[in-house]
């Protein structure tokens, strides 16, 4: 395993923790298993990536569909990462900022999905 | 090993050559599995820390490298059987990394590897796709800046 996902509910909102290595060998797993645990009630997701040391393009494809889908639903994705790291500047070099939207921590990511409902 | 459908990701790297001295190449032959692209990253991470890199150039590195790698995975002909080769050698103070595969270069189809090559232009000074006729060969190139 190069990966570990864990998920848990917090403040009635699905909250994923990324940690390790995603690439092609992992990334449809991952995507599969992060988008069957957000129930349809849910605002969106929370997706932490802080712990991700690694996150090729098969990684952001993940998240492009992540967010699609869950557009789709009328939910929003909000990613966690930190400042000035890697994959911070792996999402900005394709330009994720238009898919999602970054904060630095859950505690921010949860505040912003409560302050803004989609749809 | 070879041929066989070895689960390990270790036991897949066909070929391995390398000494502890920074200027010594790194060369790898790789079976196209996937799971081959975390052994490669392994054994690029060390090989660069002990060249001295930082942090910053060895995330560059192994992400541009793990790209090219994914293209050459999806080059190959062959489901299961097929290799392809990554050396990283130094050139003065860069470092440079070759990944060479057996199939025909592949425009890329859909954003994903359109993407991919986003991702090598960005993090490597310079990237070179080299179509040929017994294979593609991507050459990528970046300073290698110390700790």
């Amino acid at each position: 395993m190069i990966a570990t996902l864990r998920m848990e509910t917090l403040r009635e909102t699905p909250v994923a923790w990324l940690s390790g290595e995603v690439d092609a060998s992992n990334a449809s797993e991952l995507g599969a298993q992060i988008m069957h645990s957000v129930p349809n009630t849910a605002m969106g997701l929370v997706l932490d990536l802080s712990e991700t040391d690694y996150l090729d393009s098969s990684g952001i494809q993940l998240l492009f569909e992540l967010a699609d889908r869950l557009r789709r639903r009328q939910q929003e994705l909000r990613l966690v990462v930190p400042a000035e790291s890697f994959v911070g500047d792996v999402l900005a070099a394709v330009n994720f900022g238009g898919a999602a939207q970054t904060d630095t921590s859950v505690d921010r990511a949860l505040a912003a999905l409560k302050a803004q409902p989609p749809g | 090993m070879l041929g066989g459908a070895a689960p390990g990701d270790d036991v897949a790297l066909l070929a391995f050559q390398r000494t502890v001295g920074a200027h010594e190449a790194l060369r790898l032959r790789v079976a196209t599995r996937a799971e081959e692209l975390a052994a490669i990253r392994r054994l690029l991470r060390t090989w660069l820390a002990d060249a001295g890199a930082d942090r910053p150039t060895i995330s560059a590195v192994l992400l541009a490298s793990g790209e090219a790698c994914s293209n050459a995975m999806e080059h190959a002909y062959g489901p299961s059987d097929a290799t392809f080769e990554l050396a990283a050698t130094r050139e003065g103070d860069d470092v440079v990394v070759t990944v060479t595969d057996t199939g025909r270069w592949r425009p890329a189809r859909g954003q994903n590897r359109g993407r991919g090559l986003r991702l090598m232009e960005t993090f490597m000074d310079d990237v070179d796709v080299v179509p040929g006729d017994a294979g593609t060969t991507v050459r990528l190139r970046r300073r290698l800046t110390t700790a």
